[in-house]
């Protein structure tokens, strides 16, 4: 790959690492499994990296591959293909707000795609059809998939609202 | 709760963790390995396709490691004049009902998984969506990857591993009229290709516990090749070699590559061809592909250590990289069942590869190669 090219992975990877990653986090709730996840999809776009460039939208192609690649961890048990090589050090919790361990123990209760639901439309603020676009599933599975987190988060005390449907 | 303070409340919750800083040569490392990778599966299949005919790129299922049972049914059957677009097959695991869609166009995964048009199947209803992990099975599907109806009959393609079966699809060459596959208790499944999306395609649900003991392709006239799968110590599937009746597949043979304190490697041969695999500490990675021939070929990075492992000319007994800070590393070949292997430990970063000179046992220089 040209020069430039890897130049411009590298300022996108160092601009959007921690987006990334947090979005990871949003879905597995474990921050080393988020980081290894991240890891991955940028390493999967650098390896396409001219063509996402071509694309246009580096941001929301790594996004769809981190998402995906949460799913296929989980529907795989294994990781078959772990290019990992080294298990990073340690990022520290900032444990100062005393509900973020709470909220994040009732999103980890989710099924991974209820979690990916609520990620996606309550944090990324997708559309439901671009969630549906992302998930490859329907508009009405994403509602439906939405209401049921919904649901667990209030049984959990998470929601203590009926404003969010 | 309004959705703003939803969102504020995911956000306080997910910016709370400070990730490490991002580490940037390495996912380029990593991502350069993927297109070596790429590249030399590619190549290796083209190789041996010349060379030898029967092997094929990497197929693979990666399944969850669990105990082997014979206490299951599964059929299969081809769609019917009320399946929907796209469908290549249905049947039923233990009296539920599968169904694997490709459907079109292309959704998610497009040029991710080397730059080659992959879509996504649908392992679907009436599974009940927790009945299968995720609810639908995403599958790889990589049409006419390789093919070609001289060399490998079915190139599967298989994914999953969820509760109720794992899914296998695969394109299949112009003179397969079926294919049938059979798994460890005894039963055969009989594939009838059809043509979706203008790929003549074959597609089964392997329940989970089950182990599939080989496939036979045929044509009209008769048995065109056998493929016996290489399967994991953690369950996972591949299929390599197809052998042509009467062919003699490897003689079974495993034998250790690399074992340190980081990981270990093995080398597996048998009916199915060559394998490598690092199934080091819970992870795995392997490819199956042909042998290296003239070159030494690098077929997979180590999950942990991170060693690059490959297969080395025969005659090969010692490799000196000659990497580019200066400093040269010689690592010798290990002989396993008649074929050379090598692992070499990590380059210095941001490199993935190395100039290298190959000598045999008398120390005569065999060959060169490694310049970008």
């Amino acid at each position: 790959m040209r020069a430039g090219l890897d130049e411009e992975f590298r300022a996108f990877m160092h601009g959007r690492w921690s987006a990334m990653v947090h979005l990871a986090y949003g879905l597995t709730g474990d921050l080393g499994h988020a980081e290894d996840v991240a890891q991955a999809a940028f390493a999967k776009a650098y390896a396409s990296w001219p063509k996402v460039c071509r694309a246009g939208n580096p941001d929301a192609y790594v996004r769809q591959i981190v998402i995906h690649e949460n799913l296929n961890r989980l529907r795989k048990r294994r990781v078959a293909e772990q290019l990992t090589d080294e298990v990073p050090e340690r990022g520290a919790f900032d444990a100062s707000s005393d509900d973020r361990p709470a909220l994040m123990a009732a999103l980890r209760r989710l099924g991974p795609r209820q979690r990916a639901v609520i990620v996606l439309r309550y944090w990324l603020d997708l559309s439901e059809a671009e969630i549906a676009s992302t998930l490859n599933c329907s508009v009405g599975t994403v509602k439906s998939q939405a209401s049921r987190a919904l649901a667990s988060l209030r049984e959990s005390g998470q929601l203590v609202d009926e404003e969010l449907r | 709760m309004s959705m703003d303070q939803l969102r504020g409340r995911l956000d306080d919750a997910f910016s709370a963790v400070s990730p490490v800083s991002a580490p940037i040569e390495g996912a380029i490392r990593k991502g350069k390995m993927i297109r070596l990778r790429r590249r030399a599966v590619a190549a290796a299949g083209i190789a041996a396709v010349v060379a030898a005919g029967i092997f094929t790129p990497l197929a693979v299922q990666w399944q969850s490691a669990g105990p082997v049972t014979t206490n299951y049914t599964v059929t299969v059957q081809p769609p019917g004049p009320h399946s929907p677009a796209g469908e290549i097959a249905w049947g039923t695991v233990d009296g539920k009902t599968w169904q694997i869609v490709w459907e079109k166009p292309c959704r998610w995964n497009d040029e991710v998984n080397g730059g080659i048009s992959q879509c996504i199947l649908d392992l679907g209803a009436p599974f009940a969506q927790d009945d299968v992990v995720e609810g639908t099975g995403g599958l790889s599907l990589t049409p006419n990857y390789g093919l070609s109806p001289s060399s490998v009959p079915v190139n599967f393609q298989g994914n999953g591993g969820g509760v109720l079966a794992a899914a296998w699809v695969g394109a299949v060459s112009n003179d397969v009229s079926s294919v049938a596959v059979r798994l460890n208790n005894g039963t055969v499944l009989t594939l009838d290709p059809v043509m979706v999306h203008g790929v003549r395609s074959v597609a089964f649900a392997e329940p989970v516990g089950a182990t599939i003991v080989n496939a036979t392709a045929y044509s009209q006239t008769g048995e065109i090749s056998t493929a016996t799968p290489f399967i994991l110590p953690n369950g996972a599937t591949i299929f390599a070699a197809w052998l042509r009746p009467g062919q003699r597949g490897h003689a079974r043979v495993t034998g250790l590559i690399v074992d340190d304190a980081s990981g270990s490697a093995s080398a597996y041969l048998g009916p199915w061809g060559t394998c490598i695999a690092d199934v080091s500490k819970g992870g795995s990675v392997s490819s199956c592909n042909g042998h290296g021939g003239s070159s030494i070929l690098p077929w997979l990075q180590g999950a942990w250590s991170g060693d690059t492992i490959g297969s080395a000319p025969q005659a090969a007994t010692k490799i000196v990289f000659k990497w580019p800070d200066g400093r040269t590393v010689t690592v010798h070949t290990v002989a396993i069942g008649g074929e050379k292997f090598f692992a070499v430990p990590p380059f210095p970063k941001p490199y993935d590869w190395a100039p290298w000179t190959t000598y045999n046992a008398a120390g005569q220089v065999i060959a060169t190669g490694g310049h970008s």
